[in-house]
């Protein structure tokens, strides 16, 4: 879920800031040209997938794929985040300027984490895939929405109740996640094993 | 192209007016953003009814915020609600931060969301955001509404073969597959991209044709433009 402009206190939104201008500036080192349009690709790919709405009893959800991206860009994930964020702030208000630090960090942060974590399990074969895709997926949505309660709470005292209500949102969606990351990270250890290298 | 006004006039402003209501705690910097929202609202011919749906409605994370609010901010309670009490200082927080993020998200929908995103590039590029995260932008929005269609194509073929949504797992084994596929064509698509690219000799940067040639309306609206931003960080700050 998205902070929105004029929630945080001025604190936050500079750490936010600092953090992920870091965090992009070791992607974008990483980003050799011939990366460039794969990252872009992907980033876009992630970008449709999150306007699919995936049915989960009476509602439905939307999908993140955070900890996807994190398993195949690594620290790619976070200028691709940077630029999927920006693209919604200004497509469809989501978000928004001042808050892209915060939320382009809590994204990519737990992602990169994750996925570094994940990778011995990755090349254990399908079975491996299927575990790491799972861990990834949901603790990757699980920590996104953990920084912005922990964000919020930082804020003030009277925002913790909203920030337990966000964090609670996002458990069913973390364990939907981590269901859909591990059929897809299987799917792609058995047929193109290369985009998980 | 000749009649507009330089956009990175526009992205400017909008970042640092932004900037300047989301960290002010003061309600004049707050109705003066709201009412300098509406104005542009206006002036851009935006659709009021479309406007107010998109933005009341759309952010739930600002609903649950401005929900709980009322209740849990420490003052002089008005109602009661079971075990709640609703304090009149939580209530007009909860206001507060609503008209501040509405303030805000009507100048950035007013000024850069008619914008096309090729335009923003172009302007990010000429304000030296670096070369790589510029293309980055560039190729996202570039093939997005095609990825967009081809996953509505992958869709559509899993539909006729009899796949409906469903919460199960067999439902969301076939959502996983459907996104594997996009993801597989997105990767396979990067690598044709990357190589017509190489053989139109690209070298890793994208050479500008175009550059902005600075108009004196320019000059009048960074004029104007500064003057609010320094008002409005005056009566935020002083």
């Amino acid at each position: 879920m998205h902070i929105s402009e004029g929630v945080l206190n001025p604190p936050v939104l500079l750490l936010g800031g600092i953090f992920t201008a870091l965090g992009t500036a070791v992607g974008l080192k990483y980003l050799t040209p011939e990366a460039i349009p794969r990252a872009a690709l992907l980033t876009a790919a992630a970008f449709v997938a999150s306007l699919v709405h995936i049915p989960l009893g009476p509602s439905s959800v939307h999908l993140v794929l955070n900890g996807l991206l994190g398993l195949i860009l690594r620290w790619g994930a976070f200028p691709s985040f940077l630029v999927c964020l920006f693209l919604q702030a200004i497509l469809f208000q989501f978000g928004g300027l001042t808050t892209l630090g915060v939320n382009t960090f809590n994204m990519a942060f737990p992602a990169v984490v994750m996925a570094y974590l994940a990778r011995p399990l990755l090349n254990k074969g399908t079975r491996g895939a299927l575990v790491a895709g799972f861990l990834v997926g949901s603790l990757a949505v699980f920590g996104a929405g953990l920084l912005v309660a922990l964000e919020l709470s930082f804020t003030g005292e009277n925002f913790r109740t909203a920030a337990r209500l966000i964090l609670a949102a996002h458990l069913p969606v973390a364990a939907l996640e981590g269901v859909i990351c591990a059929f897809i990270c299987s799917y792609l250890k058995r047929i193109r094993p290369e985009i998980l290298r | 192209m000749a009649q507009k006004r330089d956009p990175r006039i526009d992205i400017i402003f909008t970042f640092l007016f932004a900037l300047i209501v989301a960290t002010s705690s003061r309600w004049s910097v707050i109705f003066l953003g709201l009412l300098t929202g509406l104005g542009l609202a206006f002036a851009s011919r935006l659709s009021l009814k479309k406007t107010v749906k998109q933005f009341l409605l759309a952010d739930l994370f600002l609903l649950m915020v401005v929900i709980t609010l009322p209740f849990t901010t420490p003052g002089q309670g008005i109602a009661r609600l079971g075990p709640l009490v609703l304090t009149r200082e939580g209530l007009l927080f909860a206001l507060f931060i609503f008209l501040k993020a509405n303030s805000i998200l009507l100048v950035t929908y007013a000024l850069l969301g008619p914008k096309n995103i090729f335009e923003i590039a172009h302007a990010l590029h000429h304000l030296k955001v670096p070369s790589k995260l510029v293309q980055l932008l560039f190729f996202t929005f570039r093939y997005l509404s095609l990825l967009e269609k081809e996953f509505q194509k992958l869709l559509e073929a899993a539909k006729l073969r009899g796949f409906s949504p469903k919460t199960a797992l067999s439902s969301y084994r076939v959502w996983s597959y459907l996104l594997a596929a996009l993801f597989i064509r997105s990767y396979d698509r990067a690598s044709r991209v990357y190589e017509a690219m190489l053989l139109r000799g690209y070298r890793g940067y994208f050479p500008v044709w175009h550059h902005f040639a600075w108009q004196p309306r320019d000059t009048f609206w960074s004029i104007l433009g500064g003057i609010y931003l320094i008002f409005m960080a005056s009566l935020a700050y002083l």
